[in-house]
């Protein structure tokens, strides 16, 4: 350690271009590491998300070839009732309108504001685990009979009503139609898409949705599907698969066919839907994201490897008398190596850190979740986001890596000079 | 000089391997990345054919019938309601901040709302496709739309759609995005006047205006605009567009904005009509391009980062190598080089690398464009200008990180003092 101290004091250039290098490096790579993770690790009210699988897309279509006809929306009542209703390697089922929509809410005298909203299921806020600070969801019967409730932000509440517990039990105004606040739930990121809104309500009646098509079984609504504890993801695509195709044989006789658009998908799946009947290519996805990681490991490695072949240049003498005195080579490349990792670290640790504080304050500057994604709140990457031991986990190993690349060649070599050359090189 | 030169690049092959292949990979990123910036700055330099200054859109609603306050109009809803929409409409076009107030559907900008339909040439059947816009004729001065024949006025345009007659945008009729659509060869010039058919209905072609795009980021000359006239005394008509828009005078939009909020409620509510939002256009450009603007910063923070890299990597081994060369520089000195030819050697060094390494990452970045991996542009994947000045960008933007990353080091260099450094030998 000492040594490694005294070492960087000498050349303090070298020293601090390898920090620097190794944190800018770090920094980079770990913005887009969470600009990846939060739109799949498990953080609030997504908390299930390893457990969740979504089916957001029917495809539909005639298998009269004289009919031409095909459309994809998301799946209808009709189908959500016949296939996923008593699923056995399900624990809980929630249904969702896919995206939000755009609403005036208001209290008479208190002004109007442009929210978006959402409307859910009762079983939507027990998959979910939405942080209640007053009141209670709305229950199977409220969304059975599509009755005016609603659950709104806490922001609304503070912005219509005074606080949350005012909001309780008052009415508040959507597109000028009166509901009844039954709960409060602390704001949401729209970085958890599926959570995501500033008022919930129960679905409303399919039959006067524009999305619906009764012959075809579409609708506007998304399944999430809460896996057993315990039970492989497998089983329960394999479960709606067979269901799938029990529902397919019922309405062939009247030429109906349909698929899930190649769901239920992971979170990561879901997001990474094509928009038109493409299904979720992952094997591409993480391709293209190791490709971007190895580019931007690579780069950064090629400069320190040069910045540790420099410093290793001064200590040539000294790893020859090592080497007169007995030491193995590998010995040698470990120690260099490890040495080294103490250098990387402290540039990891700074980039990281940097890293954080860029996510808590500008994440909104570089978050996107689409062209056709926009929201009336701000985007944030909450603490539970960035603070996930995965992001720590993926940082120490890109440390790692960065340190192999950096140092292992320059080391491999020091330790093969000959002993003799070595120290008359320092001696001369 | 010259050939001790390339002795002394090829001596120190190793680091040099490194620093070429580093220069290889990022020539070929950075490359990529101002080809994209590229497409991007000329698509967002070509004019839009609108301006929105001082622009509003302001959205109508109905109230639902589950509204305590909704009215029944029974069977005469579509009508009435219409009728209400219109007379709201009026109100705020009489509002003396309004300059020009206009109903629209699909024709806002930034909407990236998309309607083709195909039109046929009465005289000779030639068939094009175009985009299809509905407005009121007012909507050309809200947004300021231009005739592209001099010798017509703004005036005139508005005119021609007042009489019915619609307006088609201006095109190039080469352009391979534009002429797909065309079953023979036709210009601009050639449709005014002439009578076009769709769906059983007649058209007669006004004027030509200049390109309008959806948004700032698309091409100008994607397609060709059909402009639309919606009668104003017909309030079913104007029921069906989606959105009013109005243009206020310089210096009006704080005072319109209060009052308006004032008596939104009040003026603005008739019957089961409401304005239920109003946006700025600025904002709405804000809100629909914010996916393309976070993309530009992540290249452009790519393309910083791989930068950064090249210049700490030429400043880190040069640093290296100009110690290591202590005693040989003070050699030259003391043969007789000048602190200037010590500082010029050092930085050829930099630039023969790059020179060595650029034929290989123009092979590379062509190679990205026979693979299709380059912007799709222009109906193209690979034009031969748009290659030249960005390998010359980007050739240029790596010869300067490599200058700025051998500065320093050679500065140094050139103040070493041969009798100190040789002192030793």
């Amino acid at each position: 350690m000492k040594q490694i101290f005294n070492e960087l004091k000498s050349q303090p250039v070298i020293a601090w271009v390898t920090v620097i290098g190794t944190a800018l490096a770090i920094f980079l790579i770990m913005v887009v590491v969470m600009l990846n993770q939060v739109s799949t690790v498990p953080m609030a009210p997504e908390s299930n998300r390893d457990r969740l699988l979504y089916v957001t897309s029917l495809r539909a279509w005639s298998t009269d070839t004289t009919e031409q006809y095909s459309v994809q929306s998301g799946p209808g009542m009709a189908v959500i009732n016949m296939i996923f209703r008593n699923l056995e390697t399900i624990e809980d089922i929630g249904l969702f309108t896919r995206f939000h929509e755009e609403q005036t809410v208001g209290v008479p005298g208190e002004g109007t504001e442009i929210v978006d909203t959402r409307r859910t299921d009762e079983g939507y806020f027990r998959i979910y685990d939405f942080d209640f600070i007053a009141g209670v969801p709305y229950d199977s019967a409220d969304v059975a009979s599509h009755l005016k409730k609603a659950v709104i932000t806490e922001s609304l509440a503070r912005q219509f009503f005074k606080g949350a517990d005012h909001a309780v039990g008052s009415d508040i105004e959507i597109d000028d139609v009166p509901y009844r606040v039954t709960g409060v739930v602390a704001d949401v990121s729209p970085v958890t898409d599926k959570a995501y809104s500033q008022v919930w309500m129960p679905l409303a009646d399919e039959r006067y949705d524009e999305w619906s098509d009764p012959r075809f079984g579409t609708g506007n609504t998304g399944v999430a599907l809460l896996v057993r504890e315990g039970e492989p993801t497998q089983a329960v695509i394999d479960e709606v698969h067979s269901k799938l195709r029990i529902y397919n044989s019922v309405r062939a006789a009247e030429n109906v066919k349909s698929d899930f658009n190649g769901g239920p998908y992971t979170q990561e799946g879901d997001i990474n839907q094509g928009g038109s009947s493409i299904p979720a290519d992952l094997g591409k996805v993480h391709r293209t994201r190791y490709l971007i990681y190895a580019l931007l490991l690579l780069i950064p490695a090629i400069n320190l490897s040069s910045m540790t072949r420099s410093r290793l240049a001064y200590r040539t003498g000294e790893i020859g008398v090592r080497r007169a005195f007995g030491a193995t080579r590998s010995s040698i490349i470990l120690s260099l190596i490890s040495e080294n990792m103490i250098i990387t670290l402290a540039g990891g640790i700074i980039g990281l850190a940097c890293a954080l504080i860029f996510g808590g304050l500008l994440f909104d500057a570089i978050y996107s979740a689409g062209v056709f994604s926009t929201y009336h709140t701000t985007v944030t990457a909450g603490a539970g986001a960035l603070l996930d031991w995965r992001t720590f986990a993926y940082a120490l190993g890109f440390c790692f890596i960065l340190n192999i690349l950096s140092s292992g060649m320059p080391a491999w070599r020091a330790s093969r000079m000959n002993p003799v050359d070595a120290i008359s090189a320092r001696t001369k | 000089m010259k050939r001790k030169l390339l002795k002394q690049t090829r001596n120190e092959w190793r680091s040099n391997l490194w620093l070429a292949i580093e220069l290889l990979i990022v020539s070929m990123v950075v490359w990529y990345i101002c080809d994209y910036l590229y497409c991007i700055s000329v698509t967002l330099s070509e004019p839009t054919g609108f301006n929105t200054e001082h622009t509003y859109r302001l959205t109508a609603r109905q109230l639902s019938s589950y509204s305590p306050r909704a009215i029944d109009y029974g069977e005469e809803a579509d009508q009435k309601n219409a009728e209400d929409l219109a007379a709201v409409f009026n109100l705020i076009s009489k509002c003396p901040e309004v300059e020009a107030a206009s109903i629209s559907i699909h024709a806002e900008p930034f909407s990236m709302n998309y309607m083709g339909i195909t039109l046929m040439r009465e005289r000779d059947s030639v068939e094009f496709g175009v985009r299809a816009t509905y407005l009121t004729p007012e909507h050309i001065r809200v947004f300021d739309y231009q005739p592209a024949d001099p010798t017509v006025s703004q005036e005139d345009l508005v005119r021609l759609l007042s009489e019915g007659k619609v307006l088609l945008s201006d095109f190039d009729p080469e352009n391979p995005l534009i002429s797909r659509y065309f079953s023979k060869r036709i210009t601009p010039a050639e449709l005014v006047g002439e009578r076009l058919t769709v769906d059983e209905q007649t058209l007669t072609v006004g004027a030509i205006v200049q390109p309008i795009k959806r948004n700032v980021y698309e091409a100008r000359s994607r397609d060709i605009v059909l402009l639309y006239p919606l009668p104003e005394n017909n309030p079913l008509a104007l029921a069906e567009g989606s959105y009013i828009n109005i243009r206020l005078r310089p210096g009006c939009d704080k005072s319109f904005l209060e009052s308006f909020a004032a008596d939104r409620e009040s003026k603005y509510r008739r019957a089961n009509t409401y304005i239920s939002d109003i946006k700025s256009y600025d904002q709405l450009d804000r809100i629909t391009n914010h996916h393309a603007t976070v993309t530009n910063r992540k290249y452009i923070a790519c393309m910083v980062f791989m930068l950064a890299c090249v210049f700490l990597g030429l400043f880190g081994t040069f640093w290296f190598r100009t110690r290591q060369r202590v005693s040989e520089i003070a050699i030259r000195k003391v043969n007789g080089a000048s602190n200037r030819s010590i500082f010029a050697r050092l930085m050829t060094e930099g630039i023969l690398l790059l020179l060595i390494v650029t034929p290989l990452a123009i092979l590379g970045d062509w190679l990205i464009c026979r693979n299709e991996l380059s912007e799709y542009f222009n109906g193209a994947y690979f034009e031969t200008w748009r290659f030249i000045a960005t390998v010359a960008a980007t050739f240029a933007l790596l010869a300067l990180m490599i200058v700025a990353g051998i500065w320093y080091p050679a500065r140094k260099a050139m103040k070493i003092n041969p009798a100190i450094a040789l002192k030793d030998e």
